[in-house]
């Protein structure tokens, strides 16, 4: 653009004066060109003078400063204008220097104060050496560079939430989704960045921060140590951990920074971070504030806006919704942590429990054993083999020398892992026992179990010894009582089975005798004395001597029975008994048979077996011992060829409490093995008591039988 | 007294002090023994004495005495007494044996619970 001398109006229009009036008509019409594009161009057009005063100005050139056209004219750039200082100086350069200058890309501020981004282009008018001014175009790039920045700010922001959303999913520790969301925020949004939460102390914690430079994390770290105590009211982290709701600074002014700083060395520290903006948001989730996400920007390049704090506010959300799922994952997890413990607690407490119970059935089982029977052999490896199937790998029982015994299971060598358990009982040492416990250690508690095992396993050892010495000393004694072997009696067969009650530690009551009566008949007794032991013993000796003294005097086994009856009484002693005689006489029969006298005290009745059946020879007279002056008839019977005669004791008629067996009964049960003779018949009268009973008599017996010994 | 009497005494003897041991020695091994307490069974030569061992491990005492003997061709009938001692009580029988020789070897000792079946048996072989 060239500047034009004015053309007079009414100029001739001669060939000397053509020209003129041709320029004058030419100038005109640039003029009018020249309104009409100052008019209607979208553009900013202006012409400043030399002096940068507004010369003139179109309207679009007014839309963008936010003046009407008529208040530049006259006025210098810079007062119509809020330009920085760089538009001013490319005006003047252009001016100076005659160049033009294209596009340049400006910022200035609208009489509103907004501000609106542009592309000067400018060329000087005159020359460098008469400048008449410049001819200024001014481009209004504002929506576009807010339409970059928007497009800018969604591609930050989402870049930003990505590498949030990238952070927080399945990050489930707090301090790494702070830690990660401080390094996030200063990549994309900020110069710096910390996560501040309430401390127990009431102050404040900051566990995460992270800067673009890590010397001014550092620096911060050390103003904040400086100026913002644990209660200092001025934090606006305060503020907003106490509304919820975010603090923005656009604009760090020094009368901020020295409201905050009091002395002069403070506010130079202060200054020196150089910060432009700063932003505080809450970490909010579920109405609960947890803490706030800090952040600042340094130098003049970028600072904090609403766009920012929205974007910041989102970022708080996300990490406390994360923090706070975390600090919920941690609480389950210790829940369940505790739970589990519990759990485990109760499942060993149930364990121990259980093998309490093991152990204490498995202690009443092992005493069930060793009480179950003095034979300590059977026992003991019963003990063992118990031991080995519930509780040791082997075990073995050795019962010392004079005790004669040796019990356990085979395999059960002493070696590693074994233990030996001395058995002991009444100040003497027993014998062993050796467990074996394989490859694990054992249980303390089951060590303890062993030595009450090892501690009952002696006692039942010692009882059985002791036992079993009185259970010598009472068959040496009974068998004193008894024949030592059934006589020889002419033209008689007998058989005789005694059996002492269970245990058999104490002289039974029970006892027989057969002996001649020196008039060619015999006498056959079986007796039953009250009571067991040494007085029992003293008394069965008594009876069957002073049988054996009085039968030849008084043969008939009533007129006996009477003398012994009267005999007891003058002993003035208190203890009864029941007998049944059998008189055998071979004599007053016919030939091949015999007579039996047959008188009975109290006892149950006898029975004959005849080949046509049984014959039951009831007594009549009460028990001997009592003082009672008693008779006691006796019966007759004849004792044939093939009939076997039966007495017995209690033991076998009550073998079974609920199912006494009557003479008859009995009889009936054992006749048809009447032809196997007295030892055939008092076999099965056994065997069958047995049965009843259930194994072993609870009770002496005595079954005694007797045939003629004949062809 | 026959030799066949004396071998019958002797082997009571030698029971009583050597055990079936002592009486395996001094007969032959082919002797049949069918023993009261074996439920019949005939026990041929050595069988006899494991049988005794096993009663005498149960805790049985054997003892037995000779109260007659009486000679019926080449048998020996022999009227006895037999006690069987246990720590659980005792068992007291008189019964009889036939001792059957072929001539005066022993073949075959055999336990009866009374005469009449001791004897029925010497009959039938008689019989034979």
């Amino acid at each position: 653009m060239r500047d034009a001398a004015p053309v007079p109006e009414g100029c001739d229009d001669g060939e000397h004066l053509h020209a003129p009036r041709n320029a004058l008509r030419a100038n005109d019409a640039a003029h009018a060109i020249l309104d009409t594009v100052y008019e209607t161009s979208p553009t900013g057009l202006a012409f400043l003078d030399a002096g940068l005063r507004f010369a003139r100005v179109n309207s679009a050139f007014a839309a963008i400063s936010g003046e009407t056209v008529g208040a530049h004219l006259g006025r210098v750039v810079t007062d119509v204008l809020d330009i920085d200082s760089s538009f001013a100086s490319v005006l003047r350069r252009c001016v100076a220097g005659g160049a033009d200058e294209r596009d340049v890309e400006l910022r200035l501020r609208d009489v509103d104060g907004r501000e609106r981004h542009v592309l000067l282009s400018c060329s000087a008018v005159g020359g460098a050496e008469r400048p008449a001014g410049v001819a200024v175009a001014l481009h209004d790039i504002t929506e576009r560079k807010r339409a970059e920045r928007d497009r800018s700010r969604r591609l930050r922001d989402a870049s930003t939430l990505a590498a949030l959303g990238e952070l927080l999913d399945g990050r489930l520790e707090a301090d790494a989704i702070l830690a990660g969301v401080t390094r996030i925020a200063v990549e994309h949004l900020a110069d710096w960045c910390a996560v501040s939460v309430p401390a127990p102390d009431g102050g404040l914690r900051t566990p995460a921060s992270a800067a673009r430079d890590p010397e001014l994390r550092l620096r911060i770290a050390r103003v904040e140590e400086l100026f913002f105590g644990p209660g200092d009211s001025r934090s606006a982290s305060r503020d907003v951990l106490r509304t919820g709701e975010p603090v923005l600074v656009e604009e760090v002014t020094e009368a901020m920074l020295a409201d905050v700083a009091e002395e002069a060395d403070a506010l130079g520290l202060l200054r020196s971070l150089r910060l432009s903006s700063a932003l505080v948001v809450p970490l909010v989730t579920r109405g609960e504030v947890l803490g706030v996400l800090r952040m600042a920007t340094i130098g003049d390049d970028r600072r904090f806006d609403v766009d920012d704090c929205d974007l910041a506010r989102d970022i708080g959300r996300r990490v406390a919704a994360a923090v706070d799922a975390a600090r919920l994952l941690r609480v389950a997890t210790e829940e369940r942590r505790r739970a589990e413990s519990a759990l485990a607690r109760e499942s060993a407490a149930r364990r121990d429990l259980e093998r309490a119970h093991a152990r204490t059935r498995l202690l009443a089982d092992l005493s069930g054993l060793l009480e179950s029977s003095f034979d300590v052999v059977p026992v003991l490896d019963d003990v063992c083999a118990m031991l080995t199937e519930r509780l040791v790998e082997h075990a073995r029982i050795d019962v010392a020398a004079d005790a004669a015994r040796h019990s356990g299971r085979s395999g059960a060598d002493d070696g590693e892992g074994t233990a030996r358990y001395r058995l002991a009982a009444a100040g003497r040492t027993l014998g062993t026992l050796v467990v074996g416990w394989g490859s694990s250690d054992p249980d303390p508690e089951d060590v303890a179990l062993l030595c009450e095992v090892a501690r009952r396993i002696a006692l039942n050892v010692d009882a059985s010894l002791r036992h079993a010495e009185r259970a010598a000393a009472a068959r040496t004694l009974q068998t004193s009582l008894l024949p030592e072997v059934l006589p020889r009696v002419p033209g008689l067969l007998l058989a005789v089975r005694y059996t002492p009650a269970v245990g058999g530690a104490e002289v039974g009551g029970d006892f027989y005798d057969v002996f001649p009566l020196g008039d060619g008949t015999w006498m056959v007794v079986v007796g039953d004395v009250c009571g067991k032991g040494v007085e029992a013993a003293s008394l069965t000796s008594q009876l069957r001597y002073t049988l054996r003294a009085l039968g030849p005097r008084r043969p008939d086994p009533s007129g006996l029975l009477t003398e012994l009856n009267g005999f007891l009484d003058g002993r003035g002693q208190h203890r009864f008994a029941s007998l049944v005689l059998f008189r055998v006489d071979r004599s007053r029969a016919a030939d091949g048979e015999a007579t039996l006298d047959v008188a009975s005290a109290g006892h149950p009745a006898p029975f004959l077996l005849h080949p046509d059946g049984v014959e039951v020879v009831p007594g009549h007279g009460p028990v001997v011992g009592l003082g009672l002056d008693a008779a006691f008839p006796a019966e007759r019977v004849t004792l044939s060829p093939g009939t076997v005669a039966v007495a017995y004791t209690d033991g076998i008629s009550e073998a079974r409490h609920d199912d006494v067996r009557d003479a008859d009964a009995l009889g009936l049960e054992v006749a048809e093995v009447r032809e196997d003779g007295p030892s055939g018949v008092a076999r099965e009268i056994e065997v069958r008591a047995r049965d009843r009973a259930g194994g072993a008599l609870r009770d002496d017996a005595v079954v005694l039988a007797l045939a003629l010994d004949d062809d | 007294m026959s030799a066949r009497m004396e071998l019958v005494r002797r082997l009571f003897e030698v029971f009583d002090r050597d055990g079936v041991e002592g009486v395996l020695e001094i007969v032959p091994d082919d002797v049949v023994w069918v023993p009261s307490s074996g439920d019949g069974r005939r026990l041929v030569g050595a069988e006899v004495a494991e049988h005794l061992q096993a009663q005498a491990s149960a805790g049985v005492q054997q003892d037995q005495r000779l109260l007659g003997i009486e000679e019926h061709g080449e048998d020996v009938v022999v009227q006895g007494s037999l006690r069987f001692s246990t720590a659980s009580g005792h068992v007291d029988e008189q019964l009889y044996w036939v001792y059957r020789f072929e001539g005066d070897r022993l073949r075959e000792a055999l336990a009866f619970p009374t005469r009449r079946a001791a004897m029925q048996a010497v009959a039938e072989r008689d019989a034979v």
